[in-house]
């Protein structure tokens, strides 16, 4: 059935508390897929939302924690997973933190390091491990959560759009590395969609990029996540290297 | 099955050639241990011992004779 799309297969989401990230774990979830969920931290909230979705959809959600900005914690945290002895069918990098809107000589390094550390550098650090796993069962989907940013043209959040652009450009060099293992790699480039991460724009900005788009309104999660499990399903077989842009028109 | 066999097993069904081939073996000079082929050797080994490799010795594994050195990292003695 196709509501059922991912049905059996075990995927490992970053960035599963909030935002994309969340969205995508429930979808996966209720699409028959058990999730490891890959959080920094935990509160009540989401464990409610977690032992909800195991029940309504017959998976399991296992919370495994990491700190992104830490290989020590990245290795860690994949070594948990391995342990189980499972096979690991789908990675999504969904994690993701915006510094706030401002131009790059009122930025500190600090901030662009760990902008890079956590959008990009963590992502292919997780991709190296798990593909690991991946080889062995000589098939996998590994999905990156990039930006429209990355080819925006705006002066700020220099260090956002760099970090999703080198993940654009990381999905399609390793999908060609890693398709003859049967690894398929693709992104999602979201454009405004409503998440925390709009608290970092001003209401001029917001209006200004929302004028931009051609369906004239923001996006939501789910509709990111929907591109994602077509991505992470067989139905998209042979589609490898791309960044699909769910931005409502915004960058035609 | 004895480290040593278990070894040589990893590389025999990992790049489809036979025991005799091992001596001397390095990356890259055959064509079944390219970058895919190594990956899937590492994945072997880990499987046979029991280990999980790190980053930098899947980067130095670069001969049959250099993975039995790497290998006592992980407290297997071949």
């Amino acid at each position: 059935m196709d509501c059922r799309l991912l049905e059996g297969k075990n995927a490992i989401i970053t960035g599963a508390r909030t935002g994309i990230g969340l969205a995508i774990m429930q979808l996966f979830a209720k699409s028959g897929c058990n999730c490891w969920a890959v959080i920094h931290r935990d509160d009540e909230a989401f464990f409610h939302t977690i032992d909800k979705l195991e029940k309504e959809c017959g998976v399991w959600i296992k919370p495994v924690h990491i700190e992104l900005e830490s290989s020590d914690s990245i290795r860690d945290g994949v070594r948990v997973i391995s342990e189980e002895r499972l096979p690991v069918d789908i990675l999504v990098n969904a994690a993701g933190i915006v510094s706030p809107a401002r131009l790059f000589t009122m930025t500190k390094m600090e901030d662009v390091r760990r902008v890079m550390e956590v959008n990009f550098i963590s992502a292919i650090e997780l991709i190296q491990l798990v593909s690991r796993q991946m080889m062995r069962q000589k098939r996998g989907s590994i999905i990156n959560i990039s930006s429209v940013s990355a080819w925006g043209t705006d002066s700020s959040q220099m260090e956002y759009a760099t970090s999703k652009a080198a993940l654009s450009v990381a999905t399609k060099k390793l999908s060609r590395e890693l398709g003859s293992a049967g690894i398929r790699v693709n992104a999602v480039a979201p454009g405004l969609i409503q998440t925390k991460m709009l608290d970092t724009f001003d209401d001029d900005a917001i209006k200004h990029i929302k004028r931009g788009v051609s369906l004239q309104r923001f996006g939501t999660p789910e509709e990111v996540a929907e591109v994602c499990l077509f991505l992470a399903s067989d139905k998209s077989s042979y589609v490898t290297g791309e960044t699909i842009k769910v931005d409502g028109g915004g960058m035609i | 099955m004895t480290n040593l066999e278990k070894y040589n097993n990893a590389f025999c069904e990992s790049f489809h050639i036979g025991e005799d081939c091992l001596p001397g073996l390095v990356y890259q000079s055959i064509d079944a241990w390219d970058s895919v082929g190594h990956m899937t050797l590492v994945a072997a080994l880990e499987d046979a011992f029991d280990i999980m490799m790190d980053t930098d010795d899947i980067i130095d594994l670069s001969s049959y004779e250099k993975g039995k050195e790497i290998l006592k990292k992980y407290l297997v003695v071949i």
